[in-house]
């Protein structure tokens, strides 16, 4: 069954893209993508979040199928016809999240994966040519062992060991390192340098820039669905810096939006003056929040900041990296280990979210259709969702319908929401218009602090430019604004401090202004770079 | 269509199916809501009547006997009959509309049955205005009090409510069986597993003269308003229908979860132990075994073909009541008991199918209504 007579000549083409479409309603999530790894080679894919990387990893694992383009593996055109297909032409993907049987074991999960024998299972075999693969890779796993009782780092290597051991040649890692520790990142990298000098071709997707730089040989860097560069990486000083800057350098589309005269920039020089010339108590301050996360490094540890009122604070770096989880605990929905949030004063760690709303404290998720709204309730319902405990909503135990039925046509017309029928479902709505409605209900109580994660995830360029201005008004109107945001240029163009996180920590507090050095600090930071002088390769 | 893009459909579609239908009906699909259920009973009564014509009956007869001693000669047995599946359904509807599945009716109709029973024992010599209500009472406690327990597992220790549900149904069944062969038996009942007769006075009185027809009807029809008023007009509904659409985002709303799943479940038990009380003292008379027919269950079907609205609900427990009470018809008519089990079955069958094609209709029409306004 393992198969390594199909392991190609080094320098060789192992897989190539050209081409690539895939669209997704509403968006382009690959566009016209070229990619080429040679066999042999550890080639990394980078990109913000959203900018097609996953698109791509699932064109190439046989789960979705390109609109247009070609892919070629050994240089033979072919059709992926679904994961099955795809992993016995030899591509092997590891996901962040794995897909494994807990309660299996690890050559049981293998096994899962086998088309041939038919019947009989030999777990014995498979085990030990598991050990022996594992010792040639050093990617020892115990394979009689369930997987449930591993750790993550040995699960990991249990999904890389099934996608060799089912003849995978071509092997994409999805951010493996996302969850490991220090030790078992470096063990994960000997055993990839391995493969890839055995002639297996490597694609590492990851947004650590120190790690790419010290593992990848070739970088392609995604924006938008559009791979705007590949990179040759030699080693040389500044290589970090220039992956910084493809990655988040994007303008276009606020540029259209400027073009189009959607939004105005203030002057910069105006923010400033209006922020000295009132010095005002802030409206919320944070001291030494912990909170835990999802995920090993998506814990809040030790954060502390300030938003004045009149202020439009970004919190910006790579989706996971705690962020959401500490806008979840500003607004009463995630447990406060530790630390005080400070809401003019009053102390709203731990406290309802209900109770934290009435104090004026804002907060739209980034999940609109699953956190944010009651996607199968009507536009009614969930223009109520927050408030309809209220005294105008009331009468006794009775909900009062007439009022929000007005509230919600003074909405649609404030908000200029198309709506094809208020009383259809609310997933139904377009994403521009879905979040056009959540602000309006979170405006509506006129909160002192508004909390919003990306605002415009999803949203076309109309609805995007009028979140923005909405979000402009709202802070003119002196109230203080948070926002937690992957896309940095919106960051530029909306915020006037940037907070940026990275594994939970808030590694600096920076302007929001575009001259490159920013720029690249920035990066760095999100990067999870200090900002020292830099020197190439990993410190463990 | 791709496998991937089929799939996400289909899920979406999915997602649609187990979601309350929207509240407006759209005009090209409105003759849909009534022609579906229609269609899908005739198309149950054209299998039933194959069926019965492969084994050698006279299809076209027994249908029509069932259908006339149901709903025209005994109509008053069928609405005996639908007595206590509206009240268990109500009790189930509540329950699901927060998407909690409460799949113990039947174990809180025994739950109300116990309670009535114990006290109508208990207090022989209590003049009707006395004894009644407190029976009333002790019916919703006993449903309320069986309802709580998985309630609180659920809401305190996230216990998958249908199990925990479903097998203290059991329990109260077995419960009910050591009283009536133990403790309760009737001394002078030939050793029969029974309890004594009720006194004429903890009787719910007959409402209409002539027929079996009881008091428990006006609880039927007071508690189709009173769960109507709570789901659709109070807060409480709302935060309910919220609950049942998206629990994380009845967290945002601020909606004390834990709580309310706990209040629904005994209200939901209570509407079951309400029927139990009604079906032993309007009815039986007495606590004897097999009591309910599986009213429990038959509920949790009707609450679902009724969409969970609590006026149909009163209709389509007048349906299902002529289906229970068609059985001693069909031994009449010389065809087994089963048959009328199987017959049920079809007829479910049927009328979910033609639900699922309903709702593929009504979201393919709401995502053609929903496109068409969109830039």
């Amino acid at each position: 069954m393992f198969v390594t007579t199909r392991t190609p000549v080094i320098g060789t083409s192992a897989v190539r893209l050209t081409d690539i479409t895939r669209r997704f309603p509403g968006i382009v999530a690959n566009d016209r993508v070229n990619f080429e790894v040679k066999a042999g080679e550890i080639h990394a894919l980078l990109g913000e979040n959203g900018a097609g990387k996953s698109t791509l990893l699932n064109i190439l694992a046989g789960f979705y199928r390109p609109d247009e383009g070609e892919i070629f593996l050994r240089d033979e055109k072919t059709v992926l016809r679904g994961p099955a297909d795809a992993i016995k032409k030899g591509v092997g993907v590891v996901y962040q999240h794995f897909k494994l049987v807990p309660n299996q074991t690890v050559a049981e999960n293998v096994a899962l994966g086998m088309r041939q024998p038919r019947f009989f299972l030999n777990l014995k075999k498979i085990e030990q040519d598991l050990d022996e693969l594992g010792r040639n890779y050093n990617l020892a796993v115990r394979a009689g062992a369930k997987i449930g009782s591993l750790s993550v780092g040995e699960q990991q290597r249990a999904e890389i060991l099934r996608a060799l051991y089912l003849g995978a040649t071509i092997l994409a890692l999805d951010e493996p390192t996302a969850n490991l520790t220090p030790k078992e990142t470096e063990g994960l990298f000997t055993a990839v340098r391995r493969l890839a000098s055995q002639g297996f071709a490597i694609i590492f997707v990851s947004h650590k820039l120190e790690e790419v730089v010290s593992l990848a040989s070739r970088a392609t860097i995604l924006r938008g669905g559009k791979a705007v560069a590949t990179l040759e990486l030699k080693g040389q000083p500044g290589e970090k810096e220039q992956i910084a800057r493809l990655m988040i350098g994007r303008e276009a589309d606020i540029q259209s939006e400027l073009e189009l005269g959607m939004i105005e920039l203030l002057p910069e020089k105006a923010v400033k003056e209006a922020a000295s010339v009132t010095p005002t108590e802030p409206t919320l301050v944070v001291r030494d929040l912990n909170v835990k996360g999802e995920m090993l490094n998506s814990s809040v540890k030790k954060v502390s900041f300030e938003v004045y009122p009149g202020e439009m604070a970004g919190l910006v770096g790579v989706a996971g990296n705690g962020q959401r989880e500490l806008a979840e605990a500003l607004a009463g929905l995630r447990k406060v280990e530790s630390g005080s949030v400070l809401l003019n004063g009053v102390n709203l760690a731990n406290k309802p979210v209900r109770q934290v709303h009435k104090m004026g404290l804002a907060f739209l998720p980034e999940d609109r259709l699953g956190t944010g709204s009651a996607a199968g309730l009507n536009l009614e319902d969930n223009f109520l969702l927050r408030d309809y405990w209220r005294p105008e909503y009331s009468a006794g135990p009775f909900l009062r319908r007439r009022p929000a039925r007005q509230g919600l046509g003074e909405a649609i017309g404030q908000y200029s929401i198309t709506v094809g029928d208020v009383y259809a479902p609310a997933r139904l709505l377009s994403g521009g218009n879905l979040q056009k409605l959540l602000l309006a209900r979170e405006l509506r109580s006129q909160p002192k602090l508004l909390i919003v994660a990306n605002p415009t995830r999803g949203l076309d360029i109309n609805a995007s430019a009028y979140v923005h201005n909405k979000l402009r008004q709202v802070r003119e109107q002196g109230a203080a604004v948070l926002l937690i945001l992957e896309d940095l240029d919106e960051a530029f163009l909306l915020c006037d401090q940037l907070l940026v996180m990275y594994e939970g920590r808030l590694m600096g507090q920076l302007p929001p202004s575009r001259t490159p050095a920013n720029l690249e600090n920035i990066g760095l930071l999100m990067a999870g770079s200090s900002l020292a002088p830099i020197h190439r390769g990993m410190q463990p | 269509m791709s496998l991937k893009q089929r799939a996400v459909k289909e899920l979406e579609i999915q997602k649609y199916l187990f979601t309350l239908p929207p509240r407006r009906i759209y005009p090209s699909t409105a003759i849909l809501t009534v022609v579906t259920p229609v269609l899908s009973v005739v198309a149950a009564l054209l299998i039933a009547a194959l069926l019965l014509f492969f084994s050698g009956k006279d299809a076209l007869f027994i249908l029509g006997e069932i259908f006339h001693s149901s709903f025209v000669e005994n109509f008053s047995e069928t609405v005996v009959k639908a007595i206590p599946l509206t009240l268990a359904a109500l009790g189930v509807a509540l329950a699901f509309r927060a998407r909690l599945w409460n799949i113990g009716a039947e174990g809180q109709f025994y739950g109300g049955v116990l309670v009535a029973t114990a006290l109508a024992l208990s207090f022989p010599g209590l003049p009707a205005p006395v004894i009644i209500p407190l029976m009333v009472a002790g019916g919703l406690l006993g449903g309320a009090i069986w309802g709580l327990l998985p309630g609180l597992l659920r809401a305190w220790l996230d216990v998958n409510e249908i199990i925990s549900s479903l097998m203290l149904n059991y329990v109260a069944l077995l419960l009910t069986d050591y009283f009536i062969f133990g403790p309760w038996k009737d001394p002078k009942g030939f050793n029969f597993p029974v309890t004594r007769t009720f006194s004429d006075d903890s009787r719910l009185p007959v409402l209409v003269e002539g027929t079996r027809i009881h008091f428990g009807l006006i609880f039927a029809i007071v508690a189709a308003a009173v769960v109507w008023l709570l789901v659709s007009r109070t807060r409480w509904g709302f935060e309910l229908k919220v609950m049942g659409d998206n629990l994380k985002a009845a967290r945002y709303a601020g909606i004390n979860i834990t709580r309310n799943i706990i209040i629904a479940f005994v209200l939901s038990g209570a509407l079951a132990g309400l029927a139990g009380m009604s079906e032993v003292t309007g009815v039986a008379g007495r606590l004897q075994q097999n009591l309910s027919p599986g009213y429990g269950y038959t509920a949790i079907i009707i609450a679902w073909l009724a969409r969970l609205n609590p006026w149909a609900i009163f209709f389509v427990a007048i349906l299902f009541g002529g289906l229970v009470s068609s059985g001693f018809t069909m031994q009449r008519v010389g065809v087994s008991v089963g048959l009328v089990t199987l017959l049920q079955g079809i007829v479910l069958f049927c009328v979910l199918g033609g639900e699922s094609l309903y709702r593929r209709l009504l979201y393919q029409t709401a995502l053609r209504r929903s496109n068409t306004v969109k830039e």
